[in-house]
């Protein structure tokens, strides 16, 4: 399954409110592409849905660590800014 | 907002940070120069002087002011005495910090809306957290009662209000559902989500996955909302 096909399925699910499928799903995806940039920040938006902030923090931390020019260099990192000022 | 802060300490400077951080008006006083100078750039007006004097007090024009936070702990008289002038100015609101139950009791007794004890509602707030680490906040309401806010435990998920019963079954009221509704960018990529407050929920509202509820729980239920799985 290409990594497009599997963003429309979790996306499906995320619509259903299914996101522990969505999250089965994007790991089992991220064992067959380790490390690509879009299965993790989908992984991260999606456990900001699941209300598991410290894990889409650590999820946006490796993004940043790994793509450092990146297209979603900027938008991560407005993200995690986004997460830190809740927590204050 | 305008708001003025007395007595830079700890709590006093935080306070004014966040709240300068957050777009207000801040004016900051105290004796302590260095404290002060702090906040030279950031804050209305930083103030040095001794807010016991009341033409300082009156050049605040404090009773313009949405409020006046007195951060002046370690001082009872001082904190005392600045109090009954804010209050003999007009000032509108009037939170102030005590040192202890005591200087509490004082600060209520001459009519100060709002008396505060950091460390200890700190201290109240991390039991409470310890005591229940899966509620995320919680209020009391009465004695007997608490506002609480929980993940929804998963035996709810997919549900209705009305199939779950929870009045009945529990004797708890779920008064709002939060909800992190996701947000589709028009390619169709998620760019984020959205949060829903659904207040109050109708007997047909379905709880869904990741929902967080806002109960109105007796205190003797909270240890066993903590064990929902």
């Amino acid at each position: 399954m290409k990594v497009e096909e599997i963003l429309e399925e979790v996306k499906f699910y995320i619509l259903n409110h299914k996101y522990e499928k969505a999250e089965e799903l994007l790991k089992k995806a991220l064992s067959e592409y380790p490390n690509n940039e879009e299965l993790l920040y989908n992984l991260g938006m999606l456990y900001e849905l699941m209300l598991e902030d410290p894990k889409a923090e650590e999820i946006y931390n490796k993004i940043l660590e790994l793509y450092p020019e990146g297209k979603r260099f900027k938008d991560v990192k407005e993200r995690l800014k986004r997460i830190e000022e809740s927590q204050s | 907002m305008q708001v003025a802060i007395i007595g830079l300490g700890r709590f006093g400077s935080a306070l004014a940070n966040i709240l300068i951080e957050k777009g207000h008006e801040v004016i900051v006083v105290d004796k302590d120069e260095k404290l002060v100078q702090a906040f030279e750039n950031l804050a209305e007006q930083p103030i040095v002087g001794d807010a016991t004097d009341e033409t300082l007090l009156r050049s605040l024009g404090v009773h313009n002011l949405d409020a006046v936070v007195v951060a002046i702990g370690d001082d009872v008289e001082a904190s005392v005495l600045v109090c009954i002038s804010l209050l003999d100015m007009g000032a509108r609101y009037i939170i102030a910090k005590a040192e202890n139950d005591k200087h509490a009791k004082i600060l209520k007794k001459i009519g100060v809306h709002k008396v505060i004890q950091p460390e200890k509602d700190a201290a109240k707030s991390i039991a409470d957290h310890l005591m229940y680490p899966k509620l995320f906040e919680k209020f009391n309401v009465g004695e007997n009662h608490s506002i609480v806010e929980l993940k929804a435990p998963k035996m709810f998920w997919d549900k209705s209000l009305k199939e779950l019963e929870l009045t009945k079954r529990y004797n708890i009221l779920v008064m709002a559902i939060r909800r992190r509704q996701p947000v589709f960018d028009k390619r169709g990529e998620m760019v984020g989500y959205k949060e829903e407050i659904i207040a109050p929920p109708s007997a047909n509202t379905v709880i869904l996955e990741h929902d967080v509820l806002v109960v109105l729980a007796p205190n003797d239920k909270l240890k066993e909302m903590e064990e929902w799985k």
